[in-house]
């Protein structure tokens, strides 16, 4: 007769055996012998093993053990069966949560937040029911004719305020800050079709900031025209202590856009995820930083995205991009091997993933290739700067693309352990743009004056210049600015040298304007 | 013989799209923003369209222009050849000539409202000496529209298509002036020879 406590014991030690549960907590469901649920809950308690639930109509307990605990449950008495409590999760989402390349790029992830900012983001409104962004702690202005705050149909105030404060919550993407306690304010000046709203014009909506006690402005806008009272005004701002930071603008060429040229804003670049210069960046005099701003992972209004998202890990490398329509949901990790084009075998992958260039075959035939070869998933690499969003027959296979720049990245790092992850987002995707790159700006920025809360919004503008990662040029640079903005290494840089600074109006850009 | 003048005719209509050229004169002079460089540039336009007759003056400088600072920066004068008030009716085929670019605003660039100038420029700026051709869209805000720019002039456009500083654009407000107003007779476009 087989003993109860022996097969619960074993079963217990079967599912301690898999190395990844060996040092975890593991939830389990124990169902009572009829009428013996009280019973069952006096030992549970008195063993000290943790009770989840109570299923009280069921005779049911879903348990928390680990392995140390493994001896009390199986002195037992009233269980009539056990089995794995197993997750559910949201239908609509991927179990996954991607961490956006830009953060580690910006050392957001170096730093805690101390408390005590608030970011106010001028731009097309905020989704405020997001599964993924705060709620509490968000305010936003009254209604001036663009439409509320709390609604955004475009879009694009969502994304730039995920890329400052989503939640790291196990699903969808993390912000820079991302635990709920940014403050944030939200002016929308974009109607729902993108279109810029004259209810108040740009001073207007950096005053309502002001108001509502902003101490950083972000604003993922611009255009070609300056104009003299508008910049009248962002100096007012900049002198009552507040820092703006604006988008350098994305038509890919050297000239001016604002308000991100005015002196008393910083105008931010972007890079990709290999850290190159995004060809649309506008260059300029008054670029000042430089930020993520390519293929940035982030909030969009629920149900508005398409396409599985794909991800990317390797040591230091973490690259996000479209998965393969047809690619199986889910996670493999092999050795990565350059397989070409695809054209042909790539000899014995067994367990290996393939980095296949785009080119000559559809993608579909080159997925197959690398099964055949005994491959567990695929990277397809772009050929070429175009976007690629690309369709194969249903597999098994895990497949996803990554850009040129990405794939070249990828070639110098063959036969190492890679991780490539499948999962759908609808309520996440992707943008480009000096837009995107704004938001790291102002999210570190927040982040680094909460650990200096007694310097001045000059002080910590400095101290992100001089403490950027130089990129391009030696030096400052009209495509870079001063570098990469760098969270840590700010941090420090204040530690070392303070953060004294005038009061007066910075020189934007490299100092020299006018 | 017909079907070939009817095609002849739909063929030049749809050449002419752009808005008609009314007669006008614009003086503009200023300062605005440099080709993403650190300084000013410097832009005075006189130009006139009349009765028919076109003349006019461009000079302009932007010694800070990005992509041609090292070379001493973008520096013309320049002959206008072409000039008008872009109005909001298209160009009236009657009596046009197909590709007649006298009668017609660059469609979809320079529209409603701005005056457009087409000169024939001459490097003044010896590391780049040359020729070439361009044009300048602006528009004259400071009737009444309510702008809050605190200027009263915009360059919406200006492009050289051709000769050393060709593909060089630049559009900004103009810390300055630009004044359109009527010829001393003027004549409406529909009746222009």
């Amino acid at each position: 007769m087989i003993n109860k406590k022996t097969v619960l014991a074993a079963s217990i030690a079967l599912a301690y055996s898999f190395p990844s549960l060996a040092d975890q907590s593991m939830r389990i469901v124990l169902e009572a012998n009829s009428n013996k649920a009280s019973a069952l809950k006096s030992e549970l308690l008195s063993n000290n093993i943790k009770i989840e639930k109570e299923l009280s109509s069921l005779e049911s307990f879903a348990i928390s053990i680990d392995k140390t605990q493994l001896a009390n449950v199986t002195g037992l008495t009233n269980v009539k069966t056990f089995y794995p409590d197993v997750p559910r999760k949201l239908m609509s989402e991927g179990a996954s949560q991607y961490i956006p390349y830009g953060l580690a790029m910006v050392q957001a992830d170096q730093v805690q937040y101390q408390g005590g900012q608030k970011v106010c983001v001028i731009d097309s409104g905020y989704a405020l029911e997001h599964p993924d962004l705060p709620s509490a702690g968000v305010t936003g202005s009254d209604d001036g004719g663009a439409g509320v705050w709390y609604q955004d149909p475009f879009g694009h105030g969502t994304h730039v305020a995920g890329t400052i404060a989503a939640i790291d919550n196990e699903f969808g993407t993390t912000g820079i800050v991302d635990d709920h306690s940014l403050d944030m304010h939200i002016v929308r000046v974009f109607a729902g079709n993108g279109s810029w709203a004259y209810a108040s014009d740009l001073a207007g909506a950096i005053d309502e900031c002001q108001q509502a006690g902003s101490t950083v402005i972000s604003m993922s806008l611009g255009g070609k025209y300056s104009s003299p009272i508008e910049e009248k005004a962002l100096d007012k701002v900049a002198r009552a202590n507040i820092l703006m930071v604006a988008a350098a603008g994305n038509a890919g060429e050297a000239s001016h856009s604002y308000p991100a040229s005015y002196d008393s804003v910083i105008s931010v670049a972007a890079v990709d995820s290999t850290k190159n210069h995004a060809s649309f960046s506008q260059r300029s005099s008054q670029i000042e930083l430089a930020a993520p701003g390519v293929n940035v992972f982030s909030t969009v209004p629920v149900n508005r995205a398409r396409f599985s998202k794909f991800n990317v890990t390797q040591d230091s490398v973490n690259f996000q991009y479209y998965g393969m329509d047809g690619s199986r949901l889910g996670t493999v990790t092999g050795e990565l091997v350059d397989c070409g084009l695809g054209t042909q075998s790539c000899g014995d992958v067994t367990g290996k993933i393939c980095l296949i260039e785009r080119g000559e075959i559809p993608f579909y035939k080159k997925v197959e290739q690398c099964e055949a070869d005994g491959g567990v998933g695929v990277i397809i690499r772009n050929n070429n700067q175009s976007q690629l969003i690309g369709t194969i027959n249903p597999t098994s296979m895990i497949a996803g693309s990554v850009t040129r720049n990405e794939g070249l990245n990828l070639m110098d790092n063959l036969g190492k352990e890679t991780t490539i992850t499948v999962a759908e987002f609808s309520d996440h995707d992707f943008k480009s743009g000096t837009s995107m790159a704004t938001p790291h700006v102002s999210g570190v920025a927040a982040l680094v004056w909460s650990n200096y809360p007694e310097c001045s919004a000059n002080g910590i503008r400095l101290a992100l210049r001089a403490s950027a990662d130089d990129q391009g040029s030696m030096g400052y640079d009209h495509a870079y600015g001063w570098g990469i903005v760098q969270a840590k290494a700010a941090v420090d840089y204040i530690a070392e040298n303070g953060c004294k600074a005038s009061s007066n109006v910075l020189r934007g850009g490299d100092g020299s304007a006018h | 013989m017909k079907k070939a003048q009817l095609g002849l005719l739909i063929t030049s209509f749809a050449i002419m799209g752009g808005c008609a050229k009314l007669d006008a004169q614009v003086n503009a002079g200023g300062t605005l923003n440099s080709k993403g460089g650190a300084g000013k540039a410097v832009f005075t336009a006189h130009a006139a369209r009349c009765d028919g007759e076109v003349s006019g003056k461009v000079n302009y400088k932007d010694v800070t222009a990005l992509d041609w600072q090292q070379s001493g920066g973008v520096s013309f004068n320049a002959q206008v050849y072409g000039a008008g008030l872009c109005s909001e009716d298209p160009v009236s085929p009657d009596g046009a000539e197909s590709g007649d670019e006298r009668l017609f605003c660059k469609q979809d660039i320079c529209t409603e409202g701005m005056y457009q100038v087409e000169f024939n420029y001459n490097s003044t700026n010896p590391s780049l000496p040359g020729e070439g051709v361009g044009f300048a869209c602006m528009m004259d805000i400071s009737e009444g529209i309510k702008s809050g720019f605190g200027a009263n002039g915009l360059l919406n456009v200006m492009l050289l298509e051709s000769g050393p500083y060709q593909g060089y654009n630049n559009a900004g407000t103009i810390s300055g002036n630009v004044q359109v107003k009527d010829c001393p007779s003027s004549k409406n476009d529909d009746n222009a020879e």
